[in-house]
This record gives C-alpha cells, sequence and structure tokens, in this order.
C-alpha cells in the first residue's frame, strides 16, 4: 500500500475541529478513514503520523464540554466492526476507547474479548478496565467467570480488583479456594483493592487456614484493606489490623499492623507504640520506634524513648536518635544531655548525639555543647558540638552564649564569643564592642573575629576606628568584614575616611580591604595613590590585585609605559591576565584585545606567554589565528603550538570543524615536539 | 477523628522533607564503617544493567558496608558482564582467585524473593520502575529506584502506599537534591532572599520526536517480551529499547514522560524543594502552543509560574526570578545570584536549612540503617514524577490541565483523569 501523505493526515487533524459543527459527521469520518487507511499500511515506520493524528482526534474528542465525542466514538465503534479494518487500525481504536469510551463502547470491547489474537482481547481487556461505566464492570464479571484461559482470566481478575468492584467479590471468593496458585494469589489481590466488607471478610476468614505463599498474599490483601478503609472507616481498618498484629503472623506482617494501628488510631498510638517496644521481635521493636516519628508530642519520647537509649540494641538506638532528632521536642534534650555526659556511647554515637541536640535546640542543649565544643577531649565530639552550636535553633540559644561570654572558664567563654560569630548573631554586636574595648587579649582577639563577620556596613566606622591603635586583629576584622558587607559603597565610605590618620603600614594594609570592597570609589582612591611617595608601591602591588573590569585599560596603560619598573609591569600583566581569562563583564572582542595589548606590553618573554593560554580558552576564530601567526615564532613558538592544539580541542559546534582543521594542520606543520604533533595529528584523524 | 497530636504516614513524609535543620546520624553509629563485617553488611540487588547502573554497580562494589549478592537482567549479555565485574571485584579484594557469592537473574521477581536480600537498586526504564520497587517492597526490602519514580500517577500513590505499609527506605535517584549548589539555591529561595519568587525558568531540551521503528529481529539472548512488561505491544527495534540519553527508549511516550520525565524530574524536582511544595505541587499544566503559550508551562496556587526551555537562564539549567534578585544553578556545582553575595551568605539557626546530603547513594544507605527518610522519599519523587506525567499528559491532550494536589486528581477534565494510570499488559498487570 502506499504511504497516506503525513501532511494530508495533519491537515485534516487540524481543520477538522474547526468545520465539524458546520459539516456534520462526513468530514469527521473522511479525516478518520484517512488516518485508519495511514495506519494500515505495512510500513511500521509510516504508521506513525496517522497513529498521532487519531490521538489528537480523540484528545479534541474528549476534551471537556465536546459536542462530537459520541460521534466520534460512533465512528470508532463502527470502523472496529468492520470486517475489513486492519488489524493495526483495530488495535489503535481499541487503544483511543481506553482513553474515550464509555457504556457506548462495552458490548463492542466485549465482543472483541473473542478475537483469536491474543493483543486485540488484551487491549480491549484494557479498555474495558479503564471504562468509566458500570456496564464496563458487569462485562469484565461476565467475562472473568466464562473465560477458560488462564492466563486471561487471572487478567480480568485484575482489573476487576483495579476497578474495586464489589459484585465482584462473590466470583472471585471462589477462586480463592481454587488449585490454581497464580489465579488464588491474583484472586486474593483484587479483593485487598476491593475492600467491601464481604471483601474483607472473605480474606479474614481464609487468613485463619492459608499456609505459606498464601498466607503471605492474604496478609498484604488485609493490609492493603485496611490501608484502603483508613480514612473513612477507621474501627473497620483497626479491627483488621488488630488481628494481624496479635494472630499468628510473621515479624514483618506485625510491624506492618502495627504501623497501620498507628495511623488509624492515632488517639491511642502511645499506648500501642509501649506495648510494641517490650515486643521480644526485633522488627516489631524497631517499627516501634520508627512509629513514634508519626507523633508531634508524644509523651513517650521524653518517658521511654529517651530514658531507655542508652540500654537499646545499637540499630535501634541508631533509630531511636534519628526519631528523637526528627521530633523536634526539645523536653527530650535534659534526658540526650544527660546521655552524652554520663553514657558509654563510642564516638561516632556521640557524634550523633550532638547532631540530635543541635536539632532540637533549647537553652539545656546550648549549655551542654558549649561546655563540650570547649573543652571536650575528643575532636570529632568538639568539632560535632562547635557545629551543633552554630546551627542550633531558637533566640535563647544566643541570649544564653551572650551570657556565657561575660563570666566563668576563658575557653568556654572563647567559644561562646566564636559561636555567636558562627551563628550570624548580630544582637551579640554591641556585648563584643565591650568586650574589644574591656576584656583581656584573648577574649579581645575573639571578640574582633566575631565581630569581622557580623558587622555590617552601619558599624564600618566603628570597627576601622580601632586600627588607630595598630591592632593586627582589627585590622583582621576590617578584611572580613569587607568580604561579607552588602552595602559595599558605604563600607568604602567608612574606609576611606578612617585612613587618613592611620601610619602608613596601615594605611597599605587597608588597601587590601579596598580590593576586597571593590567598586569605582575604591580603585579611584587606589589608583590616585599611584604617584603617591609614600603609598605609591603598595598601591601599585594593590592594583594588580584588581578584580574589577575597570582595572583593565589601567594595567594595560601602565605595563606599556617605559617607566613602569620590570616587576610592576609582570604584577600588571597578569592581573590583566585574570581579567581576560574570568571574562566577567568583558565581551569577548575586548578580551581579545586586551590579551594582544599585554602581549605587546610584555617585555619578558615570560609575560608574553602568559597569554598564550588564555588566547586558547577564548576560542574564537581570531584567537585562534593570533596562535597560528605565533607557530614560527622562535621566543614564543612550542607553547603557541600547545596553546593552539588546546585552542582546537576546545572549539565545539558544527561550524567548528573546518576552523579546527586549520588550526591543527598548523600546529603539524610548524611545531617541533613530537608529542604535540602526534596529539594534533590524533585529533585531526579523529575529526 | 484524627488527632491534632499525631501525624499519618504521609504526614511524617512530608515532614521528613521539611525538617528545618540537618540532623545526621551516619552510618558509623553502628559501626558499620570501615572494616565491616560480612554479616553487618547491606545485601544488594542491581536491578536493569544498561547507562545508569554502571554508576551504581561501581559505587556499591567499592562500600565495603554493601554485599552484592543479585544482579538482574532481561538481556543476557548484560546480566553476564555485570556478574562477572561482581565477581572480580570481589575476588581482589577479598584476595581470593574467585567469588561465586553472587548469582545472576533473569527475572527480578525470584531475586527479590530472598529472605538473605536487604535492598536493590532499581535502573530499569521507567516503565518497570513502580512493578519491581513495589515487589521488592513486599518483599520487605529498601529500594533505590532511578528517577522519574513512575510511569503514571497511580503508580506513585500505589508506591508511597506500600513503602508506608512496609516501613520501607526508598530513595529517588534526583540526585541534585545531594549537590550543594542546588541545595544553596533552594535554601535562598526557601528564606526569602531573592523575594517572592514569581518566575522560573528549567532548561530540559528536547528528545527527536517520538516515532515507530521498523521491526527488526529480536536479538539472541534478549527477552523483549519482558523487556515491554505492562506496556502494550510493538514490534522490535534496538531504538526502541536502547538506552541512550539522545533518545533510544526515552524518546517514546510508552515507556516515559520523555524529557518531562528525564531532565523534568531533575529539576522540577529541584523547584519543587525551593518553593517547599514537596508535599504538594503546581494546580495547572499548560502545553507549548496552546493559544499561543509559547513555552510548556505549570502554575502554583500563588501563580508561580514554570517555565520550560525559556532561554534567557543566565547560562544556568534552572533560573529563579524574585522580587528582589535572582538566583541560577547548574550542576558542577554551578550557581549565580543577584545579589551576588547571597551565594555566600550563611544560613542563620532561625532560618529554614534544608536537609543536607552529601552523597545520595551514601544518604539510602544512611537511611536503610537508622530508618530516616532519605532526602528525596517516596513522597516527593512521587509528587515530583506527578509534574512530568501532568506535563506530558497535557502535552498528549493538547490542553491544558487542572490538578489538585491535595486530591491528586486530575479536575474538571473526566477523559483527562483517564491517563493518570495506563492499564497493564498481561502477564504483568501485578503492581
Amino acid at each position: 500500500m502506499k504511504r497516506i501523505s503525513l501532511t494530508l493526515c495533519l491537515t485534516f487533524t487540524s481543520v477538522w475541529f474547526a468545520v465539524a459543527d458546520h459539516h456534520g459527521g462526513d468530514s469527521l469520518a473522511k479525516k478518520l478513514d484517512a488516518l485508519l487507511a495511514g495506519i494500515s499500511q505495512d510500513d511500521e515506520v509510516a504508521r506513525y503520523e496517522p497513529r498521532m493524528g487519531v490521538r489528537d482526534l480523540t484528545a479534541a474528542a474528549s476534551a471537556p464540554g465536546s459536542k462530537s465525542r459520541e460521534a466520534y466514538v460512533k465512528l470508532l465503534l463502527e470502523r472496529l466492526a468492520k470486517d475489513d479494518t486492519h488489524q493495526a487500525a483495530r488495535a489503535w481504536i481499541l487503544r483511543q476507547l481506553e482513553n474515550v469510551g464509555r457504556a457506548e463502547s462495552v458490548p463492542a470491547l466485549k465482543k472483541t474479548m473473542g478475537s483469536p489474537f491474543h493483543h486485540l482481547r488484551e487491549l480491549a481487556r484494557r479498555a474495558l478496565e479503564q471504562n468509566p461505566s458500570g456496564e464496563a464492570g458487569a462485562a469484565l464479571r461476565a467475562l472473568a467467570a466464562a473465560e477458560k484461559d488462564r492466563g486471561t482470566k487471572r487478567a480480568l481478575v485484575h482489573s476487576l480488583g483495579e476497578r474495586g468492584d464489589a459484585k465482584a467479590v462473590g466470583m472471585i471468593a471462589e477462586m480463592v479456594g481454587g488449585n490454581d496458585s497464580a489465579l488464588r494469589h491474583t484472586a486474593i489481590g483484587a479483593l485487598g483493592k476491593i475492600a467491601s466488607e464481604e471483601a474483607t471478610k472473605v480474606l479474614s476468614e481464609g487468613f485463619g487456614e492459608a499456609k505459606g505463599a498464601d498466607a503471605d498474599a492474604m496478609a498484604d490483601a488485609l493490609l492493603e484493606s485496611a490501608s484502603r478503609l483508613t480514612a473513612h472507616h477507621a474501627d473497620k481498618a483497626k479491627a483488621i489490623l488488630e488481628g494481624l498484629y496479635h494472630g499468628k503472623t510473621s515479624a514483618a506482617v506485625k510491624a506492618a499492623a502495627l504501623r497501620g494501628l498507628v495511623e488509624a488510631d492515632p488517639d491511642e498510638a502511645d499506648d500501642v507504640i509501649l506495648l510494641a517496644l517490650q515486643s521480644d521481635k526485633g522488627q516489631v521493636r524497631q517499627a516501634a520506634i520508627n512509629a513514634c516519628r508519626h507523633l508531634t508530642a508524644p509523651s513517650v519520647l521524653p518517658n521511654v524513648l529517651a530514658v531507655k537509649l542508652p540500654d537499646l540494641p545499637a540499630d535501634e538506638r541508631a533509630i531511636a536518635l534519628a526519631v528523637l532528632g526528627e521530633s523536634g521536642d526539645s523536653t527530650v534534650a535534659a534526658q540526650l544531655t544527660d546521655s552524652l555526659s554520663n553514657g558509654k556511647h563510642p564516638v561516632g554515637e556521640k557524634v550523633s548525639l550532638i547532631g540530635v541536640l543541635g536539632t532540637l535546640g533549647g537553652v539545656d542543649a546550648a549549655t551542654g555543647l558549649l561546655e563540650l565544643a570547649s573543652l571536650g577531649s575528643d575532636d570529632d565530639v568538639k568539632k560535632a558540638a562547635q557545629s551543633a552550636l552554630a546551627s542550633m535553633p531558637g533566640a535563647a540559644v544566643d541570649a544564653s552564649l551572650l551570657a556565657a561570654t561575660e563570666t566563668g572558664d576563658v575557653d568556654v567563654r572563647l567559644q561562646a564569643i566564636a559561636s555567636l560569630g558562627d551563628r550570624g548573631s548580630r544582637d551579640a554586636i554591641p556585648a563584643l564592642f565591650a568586650h574589644v574595648d574591656r576584656g583581656p587579649k584573648a577574649i579581645r582577639e575573639a571578640s574582633f573575629a566575631s565581630l569581622g563577620v557580623l558587622v555590617s556596613s552601619e558599624e564600618m566606622a566603628r570597627l576601622v576606628g580601632y586600627l588607630k591603635g595598630g591592632d593586627k586583629e582589627a585590622l583582621k576584622a576590617v578584611v572580613q568584614a569587607c568580604r561579607q558587607v552588602q552595602d559595599k559603597d558605604k563600607a568604602v565610605d567608612a574606609i576611606l575616611s578612617g585612613m587618613d590618620p592611620l601610619k602608613p603600614e596601615l594605611k597599605e594594609s587597608l588597601l587590601s580591604a579596598l580590593v576586597v570592597l571593590g567598586g569605582e570609589k575604591s580603585f579611584a582612591k587606589v589608583n590616585g595613590l599611584l604617584g603617591d611617595a609614600e603609598l605609591g608601591k603598595a598601591a601599585m602591588r594593590t592594583l594588580s590585585r584588581w578584580n574589577g573590569v575597570e582595572a583593565g585599560p589601567v594595567f594595560l596603560a601602565l605595563a606599556a609605559k617605559d617607566e613602569t619598573n620590570a616587576t610592576d609591569r609582570t604584577l600588571l600583566l597578569r592581573g590583566l591576565g585574570r581579567l581576560v581569562d574570568q571574562g566577567d563583564g568583558v565581551d569577548s572582542g575586548k578580551r581579545l584585545e586586551w590579551a594582544l595589548g599585554g602581549m605587546k606590553a610584555a617585555q619578558r618573554t615570560a609575560d608574553k606567554k602568559l597569554f598564550l593560554p588564555i588566547l586558547a580558552k577564548l576560542g574564537s576564530r581570531e584567537s585562534a589565528e593570533t596562535l597560528v601567526g605565533l607557530l614560527g615564532d622562535e621566543e614564543l613558538g612550542a607553547d603557541a603550538a600547545q596553546a593552539a592544539l588546546n585552542a582546537a580541542k576546545r572549539m565545539k559546534g558544527r561550524r567548528s570543524g573546518r576552523a579546527k582543521q586549520r588550526l591543527l594542520k598548523a600546529v603539524i606543520r610548524s611545531s617541533s615536539d613530537k608529542s604535540v604533533v602526534e596529539e594534533a595529528q590524533k585529533a585531526l584523524d579523529n575529526l | 477523628m484524627k488527632s491534632p497530636q499525631s501525624l499519618s504516614r504521609r504526614d511524617l513524609l512530608k515532614k521528613a522533607s521539611l525538617l528545618a535543620a540537618p540532623m545526621v546520624v551516619p552510618a558509623s553509629v553502628l559501626g558499620r564503617d570501615g572494616a565491616t563485617a560480612p554479616s553487618n553488611r547491606i545485601t544488594m540487588g542491581l536491578i536493569g544493567h544498561g547507562l545508569i547502573m554502571g554508576g551504581h554497580r561501581g559505587y556499591h562494589l567499592q562500600r565495603k558496608d554493601v554485599q552484592v549478592i543479585g544482579v538482574c537482567d532481561v538481556y543476557s549479555d548484560r546480566r553476564d558482564k555485570a556478574l562477572k565485574q561482581v565477581e572480580k571485584t570481589y575476588a581482589d579484594r577479598d584476595g581470593k582467585g574467585k567469588y561465586t557469592g553472587c548469582e545472576s537473574y533473569h527475572e527480578f521477581e525470584k531475586l527479590v524473593e530472598r529472605k538473605d536480600l536487604d535492598a536493590v537498586v532499581v535502573g530499569t526504564p521507567d516503565h518497570w520502575h513502580a512493578p519491581i520497587s513495589v515487589a521488592a517492597m513486599r518483599n520487605g526490602k529498601d529500594v533505590y529506584v532511578e528517577k522519574p519514580m513512575t510511569l503514571t500517577i497511580h503508580e506513585g500513590k500505589v508506591m508511597r502506599d506500600v513503602s508506608e505499609r512496609y516501613g520501607r527506605i526508598l530513595q529517588v535517584g534526583s540526585q541534585q537534591r545531594s549537590e550543594r549548589a542546588f541545595r544553596k539555591a533552594c535554601e535562598i529561595v526557601r528564606n526569602g532572599w531573592i523575594g517572592k519568587v514569581h518566575t522560573i525558568y528549567a532548561g530540559l531540551g528536547g528528545f527527536p520526536a517520538p516515532h515507530n521503528p521498523a521491526a527488526q529481529p529480536i536479538p539472541k539472548g534478549f527477552d523483549y517480551d519482558r523487556w515491554l512488561g505492562p506496556t502494550p505491544w510493538f514490534p522490535y527495534n534496538e531504538e526502541r529499547v536502547k538506552g541512550n540519553y539522545g533518545g533510544g527508549w526515552r524518546r517514546f511516550w510508552e515507556y516515559g514522560s520523555r524529557k518531562n520525565g528525564d531532565w523534568g524530574a531533575h529539576h522540577f524536582d529541584i523547584i519543587q524543594w525551593a518553593l517547599g511544595k514537596d508535599d504538594s505541587g503546581p494546580v495547572e499544566f499548560i502545553p507549548k502552543g496552546f493559544e499561543g503559550n509559547e513555552y510548556q508551562t505549570h502554575v502554583y496556587a500563588d501563580g508561580t509560574k514554570v517555565l520550560r526551555d525559556h532561554p534567557d537562564r543566565n547560562g544556568h539549567m534552572i533560573h529563579f526570578i524574585g522580587e528582589n534578585g535572582t538566583v541560577s544553578v547548574s550542576r558542577g556545582g554551578r550557581i549565580d545570584a543577584t545579589p551576588a553575595e547571597l551565594v555566600r551568605q550563611p544560613v542563620g539557626p532561625n532560618e529554614i536549612r534544608l536537609y543536607e546530603s552529601k552523597d545520595h547513594r551514601g544518604n539510602w544507605l544512611d537511611g536503610i540503617r537508622t530508618r530516616k527518610p532519605t532526602i528525596c522519599n517516596v513522597e516527593i519523587g512521587h509528587r515530583t514524577s506527578c509534574i512530568c506525567h501532568c506535563s506530558g499528559i497535557a502535552e498528549r491532550l493538547g490542553r491544558p490541565i487542572k490538578w489538585d494536589p491535595v486530591k491528586e486528581q486530575i479536575v474538571g477534565d473526566a477523559d483527562a483523569a483517564r491517563w493518570m494510570d495506563r492499564p497493564r499488559r498481561a502477564p504483568y498487570t501485578t503492581l
């Protein structure tokens, strides 16, 4: 058969719905027939587009408010019934009925279940399973009752289960007592999904007699029923679950029943869990500990689980710890802190306990952790405690740490100050400034360190003010603060206005802070100091570390000046190379221009070579041509060859093939480095 | 009436994903790190040895606390190669010439029935994820299942129910949740540092159009009928069954949700996390092309829109736009924000800290020991899959669909609601 034109099919699809109301069913029929003819081709590949055309018709017909659904389904059913309809077309019609068919489709689907072709029977069953009408249920029941083929019968029973067909229970119940084990298990599963009173009765009665795999299937089906009943019939669910929990069932079933009981009757969950914690079966105890997760404020947690923690077996202890941590119940913190101090936990478990306390928060936990973080003997434990203190929630924790900075053991005070910094506790800023003013050396230094991470631009001027005393810790704090303040301009103002009265060496150091802050104002200040007799050299060094693009032209201009000394030129060119390499805020043309300018300004070979890998990374046609031009250079040729090879490797995209080829050939022609040539040849071969 | 003091099992899974602070109980709690006694190792079965399983196999074979005791595939070649790798690795590890403690299986049912098996990794195509995972969980095994978790919305509900019933630990392979940059991006959004987020762009890319490849002879040693499993029968063609990140089975609607289920399962998952919607989801899905809609879109109840493949993503995979700034994030630890300082800004103790995992597979193994829900548990996996599937349904129907994330139903469109599940082909009907 000739291929049906795809364009024709799609045109039909797109225009049909626009005109359907005006031209009636004839045009729809023609459209569908054209598409079905396309599906009827022998060529599997050519069937795809017409299939999609039919799918689109189905989608449109099934849309809410569609007036064409009935007419469309009628056409599908007529074509399904026609003797000369191709099997592939029938199959696709059945797939559509799966999504759009209702009661009107059922007779045809039922009839198709008698087809000699397995695939068609299977598609008809699927369509019946998805069909929302009561007629489809009746058809499936009748078919299942009459079906002789065991596989098909199982599939039909499965469909009845998926539909939750309570009317099928009597028939399915008979299969539960049959000899075919596969059918038996399918029937049991279906009853579990149906979960009607009659279905659960069959399962409960059968469960007492069942053995082996049948018993497992029954238990699973009963659990499924209970799960479905819990939302609206919690009492019935509970009765099933209690039967399973107290009956002669496996530990796995008891554990599942326990979980179900907690959900079905949460008001009595504490008692259920308490009882289960006494079980001689580990799996049940673990389930009971796990079930504590379902309770937001259960007395079991502080009164039982936290108290029993040290005595639990290791695997149950691990689960209990996780449960306690997730509970958010800070009332357990005291027992856990006690357990941490007095219990003989291995280090790993201590770390876990500390993690739990960090999650729970609260002043008791904070006090215990502060002691461990400052005085603990094991490094892992100390680190865990410090980390927990940094993240534990609650303003009371900050207040408690703040109080701890005032008096007591100096190590504890130091840790409290550090923790306030770690926590980003801005409320501590006045107290920390007070410690800086009055505290002993160690406290003063720790306070500066925390202030460095806490201050905003508002407090920057005050912090800068401490530099007058020549305090190195104050300088570190200022530089650190520059990294994190958000209002950079204000911070720059604070530094610039605080700079003048400082000694030269401190001024020099503050230039580093300006690099961190960046911005045009800082740049102008540093640039303006280049000619300064006192700070000129420091300004040059600072400038060479500048990260903003505003520095590019200045770098180039200074490097090109003859009077710039060799060391400074190298520093400036390195700075320029960094800007080109990073490329932030600079377009590729400018990057190339700066790279070429830098090479021109360079007087040392090493400085020129700085730009070769950068040119390779730029990956543009112009940068590649520059590298090719350098291949014959006596001074730079060898490095340029390696850079050109790298540039070729980086070239991507369909259009890069020829440029890559040209570059690689040039490398092969020019390079005297055997390994570079071999690599280039290999890359060329791969092209 | 439900007590306000209690949480349902489903609530628990939601709660676990919303923990304000990370709470890590490492494997070392049980002393199972380092030199682990064979009797204390987690016994593992690996099912489906295509592209993605290569990484899982290598990882678990290197873990001293894991013992791979079964490999399963419907391709005999792949099965044999996997078995040989396991045997060689363990023979080398034990310093013995031979290792014979791992079995190979053609049928997963036989593997998951093993009493000595603790857990399975499911790395099959999407249409087998739910049936295998459910069978494993019914047999008391914990599961790591590749993303997207399911083929249909209904399958997700069944997986959640079975996981809860049997108390199984399940991890979905949306490993971006265990990458620092993605967590940081989500914390920036969740803590309101860029203000109320109103628009999100996600780059999923595209596959070639689906098609019907020509029939070819079925290769020897390949059980094609079982590979198709619950999906409708089609003639064999290598393109239909091969694992290929640029196409292969991922290209077909029969076996997944195309790019929505492929990259969408990663990026939509991160977006759910960032918006705090792990227990919920969008309310409307609008396909590309509907009434001139330029980009596939889904919309949350508060009006937040997610646009697929919008190009202005700042060169990133996901781009969040808030009232006061933006955050963009990609794999490889790439994250950018406006203002830029937000990336370095630490999360305060009284701010939202998201569940922290640095090793997605390791997080699952820790969960197996501590029974703590994983970072991408069954509820999260199901909710993200719903987005993938609803997007695919709207695309195929060519019209928007409304979704009720509380009832978990497609609403106002009875026939669209029928797409929430796909009937399963006999004899692979069991779910």
